[in-house]
C-alpha cells in the first residue's frame, strides 16, 4: 500500500514523465481498434481509387479517339487537360489514403514492438493525412460557399 | 500478507506499463498539429453544411417552369439528399471535433485521460466511416448483381 501511494504518477511534477504523457492500457486498446478501422478504410480506399485511376487512364484513350472524330485536335487538347486534372486529383487522394495506411501499420507496429520512433512516425502520418484533408476541406468550403451564393443570385 | 498480490495483478503497475510508449515532446507537437487540422476539417464541414442547407432551402430554381411536377420532385429529392448529407456528415464531424477538442485539452493539461477520450472519439469517427463504406459497398455489389441478373434475363 505504501509503495502504491509513493509511486510517482506519470504526469505528476517531478515524476519521470513530467514532460511526456504515457500511453496507458486503455489508450493503447483504443488506438489498436482505431488502427484496425483506419486500415480497413485505407485498404478499401487504395483499391477503389486504384480501380478509378485505371478506368480513367484506359477510358481516356477511347474518349480521346471519339472526341478527335467529333471536334478535331482542339477537343483532344481540352480533354487532355481535363484528364490530367482528374489524374492529379486522384493521385493526391491516393497519397492521402496511403498516409492513412501508414498511420495504421506504423502505429500498430509501434504498439506491438513498443518502439517509440515507429509510433511517432505513425502519428506523423496521421497528421499529414489530416493536413491534406484540411486543405481539401477549406477548398471544398470555398466551392460550397460560391455555389450557395450562385443559388441565391 | 502485504505482498500477497503479485506485481502483474497489482493495479497501476503492470497494466500501466503494458504500453511503454509515451507522447514525448515530438509526439505532443504532432498531437497539437493533429488537433488543429482535425478542428479545421470539422469546422469547415459544419460551415459547409449550413451553406448547403441554406442553398437547398432558400435557393432559387433555375427552371422557368416553377410549378411543374418534375421541378417539385427534383427540388424535394435535392432537399432530402442535402438533409441526409448534413445528418450523416454532421454526426461524423461531431466525433472528429470531439477528437480535436479532447486531444487539445489533453495536451494542454498533460492529462492522458483526456487524450484517451480524444482517441476514443477518433475510433468512433473511423468506425462510422467504415460502417458507411461497408453499406455503400454492399449496395454497389447488390446493384452489380441485379444488373448482371437483368442482362442474363434478356
Amino acid at each position: 500500500m505504501e509503495n502504491q501511494s509513493q509511486r510517482p504518477l506519470p504526469n505528476a511534477p517531478g515524476g519521470a514523465g513530467f514532460l511526456e504523457m504515457h500511453l496507458d492500457y486503455d489508450g493503447g486498446q483504443t488506438l489498436q481498434e482505431t488502427v484496425r478501422w483506419s486500415k480497413f478504410l485505407a485498404i478499401v480506399g487504395i483499391i477503389g481509387l486504384g480501380i478509378y485511376l485505371l478506368a480513367v487512364l484506359v477510358g481516356s484513350s477511347f474518349i480521346a479517339a471519339l472526341v478527335q472524330q467529333m471536334y478535331g485536335l482542339e477537343g483532344v487538347g481540352v480533354l487532355g487537360l481535363v484528364i490530367a486534372f482528374v489524374v492529379i486529383i486522384l493521385a493526391i487522394l491516393i497519397f492521402v489514403v496511403i498516409m492513412l495506411y501508414r498511420f495504421s501499420t506504423l502505429t500498430r507496429r509501434g504498439i506491438d514492438t513498443q518502439d517509440q520512433a515507429t509510433f511517432n512516425r505513425g502519428l506523423r502520418s496521421l497528421k499529414t493525412y489530416f493536413l491534406i484533408n484540411g486543405i481539401i476541406a477549406i477548398l471544398y468550403l470555398l466551392l460550397t460557399i460560391l455555389s450557395a451564393v450562385a443559388a441565391f443570385i | 500478507m502485504e505482498n500477497q498480490s503479485t506485481p502483474s495483478s497489482e493495479p497501476g503497475t503492470d497494466l500501466d506499463n503494458f504500453f511503454n510508449l509515451s507522447f514525448d515532446t515530438a509526439g505532443l507537437d504532432t498531437l497539437r498539429q493533429l488537433s488543429l487540422w482535425a478542428k479545421i476539417i470539422s469546422i469547415c464541414a459544419f460551415i459547409g453544411y449550413v451553406f448547403a442547407l441554406a442553398a437547398a432551402l432558400f435557393g432559387h430554381s433555375k427552371s422557368l417552369d416553377e410549378g411543374s411536377s418534375s421541378v417539385t420532385f427534383s427540388r424535394t429529392s435535392n432537399l432530402l439528399g442535402t438533409f441526409l448529407t448534413v445528418i450523416i456528415g454532421g454526426a461524423i464531424n461531431y466525433f472528429l471535433y470531439r477528437f480535436a477538442v479532447g486531444i487539445d485539452r489533453g495536451v494542454k493539461s498533460m492529462d492522458a485521460l483526456k487524450v484517451n477520450e480524444g482517441f476514443n472519439s477518433l475510433r468512433i469517427y473511423f468506425k462510422i466511416l467504415g460502417i458507411i463504406l461497408i453499406i455503400v459497398l454492399a449496395i454497389l455489389v447488390l446493384a452489380i448483381l441485379i444488373g448482371l441478373a437483368g442482362l442474363a434475363g434478356r
